[in-house]
């Protein structure tokens, strides 16, 4: 057993593993102990000031980030000479801040808010000119910086030089004159450089791209993950009227930290895409549901002698590419296909596969279909079309009589049906490392439209008499999980928010 | 330390030894690194960069089962205001300092002195870089120094211009090529400095001390100056005196008004002595009734301020103390590095306090703010820089408040 260090914080008793700081301690005894520039994956810096703690025994208060958990150790972080320090880092604070919380994106997430209620005085002294420092500064297409709000806890700095591994922003000048800037041409170049906004306890680094779209406590916040690559990335998917306005990553250990790349962070542009597929159309003209889910059934059954090929996509999730392998068995269909987009990954957390679930549609018995590609003719195929309305290679759609096309935008197709996003279902995807993973739905882009799980299964309804649709999201889950020997034994509820690792023997390469 | 400070040709290697210098470095070597620390130790040598110390101590913190290199930062930084001492060694008599390093680094296993001058210093620079070039080529630094094994390399490194790079961790950082930031404590230098390996940090003057203990020996040493304070040192003289400049005396011979009145003549301008800051700018004042103070680290740290760098500014009844504490407050809220936030926003808003003050436009409320503001700027930050500032402005609230009464009744006066 691992040595344990038996500490007193506020009266609660915890024991850590020695050297534990005394802000994770704090947590772990229920306290919370303020910090601005402390931050668990960087390194300790001890310059915002406000984590002082009372250690009995130590005459100067001490900063809790930078102070390891000693056995025997008693801690007061509430007593009358702790709360007047903090205090009065919080009027330090404060007394050059410009307070421009009414446009400031920050408000209503702003840590300095925060403390300024929970640890401030709530009054003011301050009777002299503030610090004036630059404003509004492009740091380039996606990162605005404000000088004169930020409160130079350097987390900016230490998760581009430690994280993202592109020092480029350091400070300039000293005392209160102290500035970021950015090196070189002060612009950011890092794959990553919009963490830095998350980073940013206040309002000194906005991003471009949200800046000023809403208040944020006018927004609905979904936790699902980013579907931009196989890492699968927890995110909190912040929306307002059925639209998605911004991601941000959602701690989680086991795959991507706290952090996220940009791309996937801004990698959501095609869900607000109001000319958007809304209707399915048969012969290019608009119908209602039942009618193309018929004509669907009708046209794949007709074809069923001269053979059907199926092509899946792994933007699906596994209850979706699921019921699309249910349509193929009602059919016999053997040629069964998935188009797998590739790119290029890095260190961190990039993953070359530009999908999120591959591994789901080799799962459910879909092939990596590579050229040249299938050489016979079909009577039909059902085809889903990778998202953002890539078009399928015109000699894969050459290859069948008739084609049903399930896709996000407009496609020729003798039965169009539309595809929804990520965003607007429930479902699991296989991430990278062999993750189960939940998305969740987050908003209703359209109330018309019919997730494409129903749609297909409905095909098979039709195809298939005695088959029963599955009413729920958990019920669709249960059904996969009995068929697929990786995901054996585990129940909806228990995916949660983080997800599970999956015996990896058992998913299919 | 200043035996042949005025002799033009002590700056070179050849008068050095005429004089008997390097001898001690053989000594050393001739000894373990054990004894030559023991011998440091015994002195009572305290070091000389303002917080006093232990040097011998300091050495012993050296993890002596370390298998990373280590290294020696001599702190030439010398910023603080009314401090002037260590420019003279370096730039009358190098040798006796270089000497002392190359003792220290024997004594802590260093193989490399890193020697870290002030910025605005030039001629010491100049002066460092002839000396250490002159003591390399003789075999004094380098490769197998004196016929021994023992190797050490020692090279100048001129600093920016921040005052913070003489506080040793700062230095530190300054020294790798990052900002003059101090670091957080723990790991102390002595642990993990320099690239991360054992380092100890002296001053200029304390390796000069050593040099001296190790040639004539410790109880020698401490038969001078009194227990807690033994040998001699440099005091820096300035402001409303006759005779300012560098004096080197015994500690706890002789009290401050002694050294005001006897040896530097009083004050200048035929007027009383006001005040006076015995430990350069950045420790508590004394005033005129205070200074029969015995003149050691001990007894006036008693007295509620410290000898610190040995700077001692004088002023006479002509200053009013809102400026004297003003000029304190501009220069250590231009240095505040930034780092902490209490003394990065603390300091400037103290200015601003002192600046209303003394120019009339402060009010009554402000002295309780000021007393306020410095309160909540003490003990809260990385490195004592917010101190510097905080005890010397409290101390002049303090001992002097008709001033800032008087600077008060100017407004409402107006």
């Amino acid at each position: 057993m691992t040595p344990q260090a038996n500490v007193t914080i506020d009266g609660a008793k915890v024991a850590v593993p020695p050297g534990t700081n005394l802000i994770e301690a704090g947590r772990r005894a229920g306290v919370e102990v303020p910090h601005y520039c402390y931050h668990p994956r960087l390194s300790i810096a001890g310059n915002c000031r406000v984590c002082l703690v009372e250690i009995e025994g130590m005459p100067k208060l001490q900063i809790a980030c930078n102070t390891g958990a000693r056995d025997g150790m008693v801690v007061h972080t509430k007593n009358d000479r702790v709360k007047a320090a903090r205090a009065g880092v919080m009027e330090f604070l404060l007394i050059n801040h410009p307070l421009d919380c009414t446009i400031c994106d920050q408000a209503g997430e702003c840590k300095l808010q925060e403390y300024a209620v929970d640890h401030g005085t709530g009054v003011a002294r301050f009777d002299d000119g503030k610090v004036r420092k630059p404003k509004n500064i492009s740091w380039g297409d996606r990162v605005v910086f404000d000088s004169e709000r930020c409160i130079l806890c350097t987390r900016c700095v230490r998760f581009l030089d430690e994280v993202a591994k592109t020092p480029e922003v350091s400070i300039d000048e000293r005392g209160d004159r102290s500035s970021l800037i950015v090196r070189g041409d002060g612009q950011l170049t890092s794959p990553y450089q919009m963490n830095i906004i998350d980073l940013c306890p206040v309002g000194a680094l906005t991003s471009r791209d949200f800046r000023f779209k809403s208040r944020v406590w006018f927004m609905r916040f979904t936790d699902t993950i980013c579907t931009s690559c196989a890492r699968g990335c927890n995110v909190t998917l912040g929306s307002r009227n059925e639209r998605v306005l911004r991601m941000v990553p959602r701690p989680n250990p086991e795959v991507n930290d706290h952090w996220m790349c940009d791309h996937g962070r801004l990698h959501y542009a095609f869900v607000n895409d109001e000319s958007r597929l809304a209707a399915p159309k048969v012969d290019g003209k608009a119908v209602p549901y039942a009618v193309a889910v018929a004509k669907a059934a009708a046209l794949l059954q007709a074809a069923k002698a001269k053979g059907v090929l199926a092509v899946a996509s792994p933007f699906m999730t596994n209850e979706e590419l699921f019921a699309l392998a249910g349509v193929c068995d009602a059919l016999g269909v053997e040629d069964r296909f998935f188009l797998k987009p590739v790119g290029t990954g890095d260190a961190l957390l990039v993953h070359p596969e530009k999908c999120p679930n591959a591994r789901g549609a080799a799962a459910a018995g879909f092939r990596e279909l590579s050229s040249p590609h299938p050489s016979s003719a079909y009577g039909a195929a059902i085809y889903a079309v990778p998202r953002e309305g890539a078009a399928l290679p015109p000699d894969l759609l050459a290859k069948a009589g008739k084609r049903v096309v399930l896709s996000l935008r407009d496609h020729p197709a003798d039965v169009l049906l539309p595809l929804t996003t990520w965003i607007e279902k429930d479902g699991t995807v296989i991430s990278a490392g062999d993750r189960l993973q939940r998305v969740v739905k987050g908003i209703t882009f359209d109330r018309n439209l019919v997730a494409e799980r129903l749609l297909l299964e409905r095909i098979r309804e039709a195809l298939e008499p005695g088959f029963r649709v599955a009413e729920t999201p958990a019920l669709a889950f249960q059904r996969v999980a009995e068929a697929w020997p990786a995901l054996a034994g585990i129940g909806w509820r228990q995916i949660g928010a983080l997800g599970v690792a999956l015996r990896r023997a058992e998913v299919p390469a | 330390m200043l035996a042949h400070a005025d002799d033009p040709a002590q700056r070179t290697l050849a008068k050095y030894r005429a004089n008997g210098g390097y001898r001690a470095l053989g000594k050393a070597l001739s000894r373990t690194p054990e004894q030559v620390t023991d011998e440091v130790l015994r002195s009572g040598l305290r070091g000389r960069g303002g917080a006093g110390f232990p040097t011998g101590k300091k050495w012993q913190f050296v993890p002596k089962d370390s298998k990373k290199p280590k290294y020696l930062c001599v702190n030439a930084d010398e910023s603080e205001p009314g401090t002037c001492k260590d420019r003279q060694i370096m730039e009358r008599d190098p040798h006796q300092m270089i000497e002392g390093a190359l003792i220290a680094a024997y004594a802590i296993g260093a193989g490399a002195c890193y020697v870290y001058v002030r910025g605005e210093y030039p001629h010491s620079i100049r002066a460092m870089e002839e000396a250490i070039d002159e003591a390399r080529a003789a075999g004094l630094v380098g490769k197998g120094i004196l016929g021994t094994k023992f190797s050490c390399e020692m090279w100048v490194h001129p600093g920016a211009g921040a005052y913070i790079c003489g506080e040793e961790t700062a230095l530190l950082s300054s020294l790798e090529g990052g900002r003059g930031y101090p670091r957080l404590k723990p790991p102390f230098p002595a642990v993990e400095g320099l690239w991360r390996c054992p380092t100890i940090v002296n001053n200029v003057e304390t390796l000069a001390c050593v040099t001296h203990i190790v040639a004539r020996g410790a109880e020698w040493w401490a038969s001078m100056g009194c227990s807690g304070s033994t040998g001699t040192r440099l005091f820096c003289v300035s402001g409303h005196v006759k005779r300012p400049g560098v004096y080197e005396l015994e500690c706890g011979k002789f009290t401050l008004r002694q050294l005001l009145e006897e040896f530097c003549g009083g004050t200048n301008t035929g007027r009383p002595i006001k005040g006076c800051m015995p430990g350069g700018s950045s420790f508590q004042v004394l005033r005129a009734d205070e200074l029969d103070v015995r003149f050691d680290v001990d007894a006036l740290a008693k007295a509620g301020s410290s000898l610190g760098s040995g700077g001692i500014i004088v002023f006479d009844d002509s200053i009013s103390a809102v400026d004297v504490a003003l000029n304190i407050a501009e220069f250590y809220s231009h240095e505040s590095c930034g780092q902490c936030t209490p003394c990065r926003e603390g300091s400037d808003w103290v200015r601003k306090i002192l600046v209303r003050l003394a120019s009339g436009r402060g009010s009554k409320s402000d002295l309780d703010l000021l007393w306020d503001v410095t309160r909540k700027m003490d003990g809260t930050t990385i490195c004592p820089l917010a101190e510097a500032l905080v005890w010397p402005v409290q101390s002049y609230l303090e001992k002097f408040p008709a001033d800032f009464e008087a600077a008060v009744a100017r407004r409402a006066s107006a």
